[in-house]
């Protein structure tokens, strides 16, 4: 039996399973919160206890993080020249020499009340992308919940563009279907099916002919997206059994989001081009591009969880034994910075949305338990995953933590005898150096981000263009607030089996400035 | 372009692995005093905290000025240390100078919090009574002298005065046990400074200073708890319970029976016969 055909496949959370899988799920459930808590309650304990100890340990873990952050600031700059040399690049030379008529491209954009001009916006760079738009399907998935202005909204898109394309579809995703999360993933296999359907079965088009890109609904492609997806899709050993990763770039609304929440998106655009340069440890995340051969074997996107977008990878690698990858494309699409109505709102809104995010933490117990159950992934491959999945969530809660607000725990615990020692007097010093260095990678985020940034509206001052540079002091605090706490916040809940549901991120534009 | 090649990954890691644990022994060691001598022997060495002190302070060790001192807490952070007892002098301009002798040992820090007094003090009188204006008519105004308040009020302090009562402030109780004052550590807070705690056990009771003369009263110099003012018949004084020789004990105040309050361990006021007036300390 296919590792797919089990009732681990698709398994959700611990709750889906029953007798000792079912024990073993919550366990595995409850070890990326025990790990990152127990990180902090052993740092702080130390500190008490063994104070010598633990500031010879946030020494040693300084010098770790130090080190690590130029490790990965030489991938982020390597990620940002191939980025631009992508985006230079002319494809027409390298699809010439391929066969690529056959390929349909479909774009799902599942949506659920946005404004019509933000869905506007992200078919008009459909339509502007530089490939043949009638080879294009485009399938607006819209959710039954979100009432009828939603679906006034697809029809008026359908109407408007739709004989642009080579098929535009409106799919209406049903409300409390039972067994389903309502969410991004439940919407989106919907829509896939649907569009199976009603077009590819209907115009006998080979599902691996298909290639689709799964958006959200604020995605807006750059001009050889098609090309450059096409490109690797035909170039790649194995295309169905690899996914395909644009770098997501939040730069729609940047000039009117507030500075910690640009700071926190392109934070975020910084770790998906670091991971560009990893691919062994990349999994897809947002917006990203598969083959429907592949989706069609794995009977599409999970619908009973949040983080579909990773997940998706991690069904593929397990129904592929682990022979699945992702290709980094390292070519851009850009979406939107978190931006709601008013500042306290948009500081919630970003909390949020990284509490969304670091929920993909659920993952860890689905891989962790592919890979006891299932046999078939080479044992190196099961190794990585696991340790890649532990690492990653542990650093996310715990590093900003240990290096921003535990550097003084020993000195402020650890009592008048070790208050007087060297040590006490060199673990402040160390880690200021330590920030001082850090300074320069924070030099290197500002030149990258301002590569990426378009041009300044008129409406805005060459003051906003400073503000853009300056805002990088604000590091310390959003990888704290906005990075190690939502994680642990959703570690925790984890932990405690008090289970996420999806949370729409409220895309907001504001009015041009006067 | 092709990704960021495995080969040029992994050498990155290499590199950045082996300088990590090469770093991690060498890292410990200096953050615990380790240091090499001109002969590449290993040593242990200490330092030097000297706290409460600004920049236009100079500090000598061995009456050698010392330039590389470090910023840090308040203060100034003094490395690489030979264990060893020096004499420590901090000098001021318009400050009385500071010493004391301090042994340094390997792997601690020797904290200390110089006494420094400007050597004349600003001084400000309270009158008894101040003028005032009074209109009797819109274009004629005279002045009558009357009560000041602020006389008044600063009288009502010296009223109270329980000379043998304990003071407590951040932790350290102070007594005037007969001419002896004393003092003792109520925990082992933040607020206690090691100066004060030398020995294992702080919370046993040390004397600060005996004198044959009478001591009128005592409190904790404004802003701090290891520095004494006590009042004698000839003068107001400062004593540091920090009992490290030479233990600084400075005249503030020179006069016949004066008396003094500290309010709001900020504002210190000094009396002598019916004058009162504000010190700035």
């Amino acid at each position: 039996m296919s590792y797919r055909d089990t009732p681990y496949f698709s398994v959700g959370r611990a709750t889906d399973l029953s007798g000792f899988d079912r024990t073993l799920y919550r366990a595995l459930e409850i070890l990326p919160g025990f790990l990152s808590i127990g990180t902090i309650v052993m740092t702080v304990v130390l500190s008490y206890y063994s104070p010598r100890f633990a500031a010879l340990f946030i020494i040693i873990f300084d010098l770790y993080w130090f080190f690590k952050t130029i490790y990965l600031s030489i991938h982020l700059r390597y990620n940002w020249k191939r980025m631009k040399y992508m985006l230079a690049l002319d494809w027409d030379p390298l699809l010439a020499n391929l066969k690529y008529d056959h390929i349909t491209h479909v774009v799902i954009l599942p949506f659920f009340n946005e404004a019509e001009e933000l869905v506007e916006k992200s078919i008009i760079s459909l339509l502007q992308a530089q490939w043949d738009a009638k080879n294009i399907i485009i399938v607006l998935a819209g959710e039954e919940k979100a009432g009828d202005t939603a679906s006034d909204i697809a029809l008026k898109m359908k109407s408007k563009y739709g004989s642009q394309f080579a098929h535009f579809l409106c799919t209406v995703h049903p409300k409390e279907v039972p067994g389903e999360m309502p969410g991004k993933g439940s919407n989106i296999s919907y829509a896939a099916e649907q569009v199976r359907l009603q077009v590819f079965d209907v115009q006998k088009i080979a599902y691996t002919n298909i290639l689709v890109s799964a958006f959200d609904i604020d995605t807006v492609v750059y001009p050889n997206y098609f090309k450059c997806l096409t490109w690797n899709f035909l170039t790649v050993p194995n295309p169905h059994k690899t996914s395909f990763q644009p770098v997501p770039i939040y730069n729609n609304n940047i000039w009117e989001a507030p500075a910690f929440s640009r700071v926190v998106a392109m934070s975020a655009t910084f770790w998906q081009m670091i991971q560009q340069e990893r691919p062994e440890r990349l999994a897809t995340f947002s917006s990203h591009a598969v083959s429907f051969e592949a989706l069609y074997r794995v009977g599409y996107w999970q619908k009973n969880m949040v983080s579909e977008d990773s997940r998706i990878f991690w069904n593929l690698f397990v129904a592929n034994d682990g022979d699945y990858s992702v290709v980094p494309m390292a070519y851009p699409v850009s979406m939107d910075a978190n931006l709601a109505g008013s500042f306290w709102s948009t500081m919630l809104s970003v909390y949020k949305q990284q509490r969304r995010w670091s929920w993909g933490v659920e993952n860890v117990p689905y891989v962790i338990l592919a890979c006891i159950k299932n046999k078939a992934i080479p044992l190196g491959k099961k190794i990585r995953a696991v340790l890649t999945q532990l690492e990653g969530f542990w650093s996310l809660a715990t590093n900003p933590i240990m290096i921003f607000l535990l550097g003084w725990l020993p000195i402020a615990l650890g009592g008048r005898l070790f208050r007087t020692t060297i040590l006490s007097y060199n673990l402040p010093v160390i880690t200021s150096y330590i920030m001082y260095f850090s300074m320069i990678g924070l030099v290197v985020s500002a030149m990258v981000s301002f590569s990426f940034l378009p041009p300044r509206p008129t409406s805005y001052k060459k003051r906003d263009t400073l503000y853009m540079a300056i805002q990088w002091v604000l590091i310390p605090l959003t990888i704290t607030v906005f990075g190690a706490i939502p994680a642990l916040e959703a570690q925790t809940r984890l932990l405690l089996g008090k289970y996420m549901g999806f949370w729409v991120t409220p895309k907001h534009r504001e009015p041009p400035r006067k | 372009m092709q990704p960021l090649s495995n080969k040029k990954r992994r050498w990155y890691l290499y590199i950045f692995t082996v300088l990590f644990f090469v770093l991690i022994p060498v890292v410990i060691l200096f953050v615990q005093g380790y240091r090499l001598d001109k002969g590449f022997l290993l040593v242990r060495v200490g330092g030097m905290y000297v706290g409460g002190i600004d920049s236009d302070a100079e500090i000598f060790l061995n009456g050698i000025l010392q330039k590389n001192v470090k910023s840090l807490k308040k203060g100034f952070f003094i490395e690489n240390i030979l264990p060893a007892r020096y004499q420590v002098s901090i000098k001021k301009e318009w400050y009385t100078p500071w010493s004391k002798e301090i042994m340094v040992h390997a792997e601690k820090v020797s904290e200390m919090y110089p006494l420094l007094i400007p050597r004349k003090l600003k001084t400000q009188d309270i009158p008894a009574e101040i003028e005032r204006d009074q209109n009797f008519f819109d274009s004629a105004t005279s002045t009558t002298m009357v009560a000041n308040d602020m006389f008044t009020r600063t009288l009502t302090l010296f009223k109270k005065n329980k000379v043998s009562e304990p003071l407590i402030r951040r932790s350290v109780v102070i007594w005037n046990d007969a001419n002896k004052i004393q003092y003792r550590l109520m925990e082992e807070s933040p607020a206690v400074l090691p100066s004060l705690c030398g020995s294992l056990d702080c919370t046993a009771t040390s004397t600060v200073y005996i004198t044959d003369k009478k001591i009128t009263h005592i409190d904790f110099y404004p802003g701090r708890n290891d520095v004494i003012l006590f009042a004698v018949s000839d003068g107001i004084y400062a004593v540091e319970m920090d009992n490290r020789p030479p233990q600084q004990v400075v005249q503030i105040y020179s006069g016949k029976n004066p008396d003094f309050r500290v309010e709001n361990n900020e504002n210190l006021y000094i009396k002598e016969g019916q004058r009162i007036f504000q010190v700035e300390v």
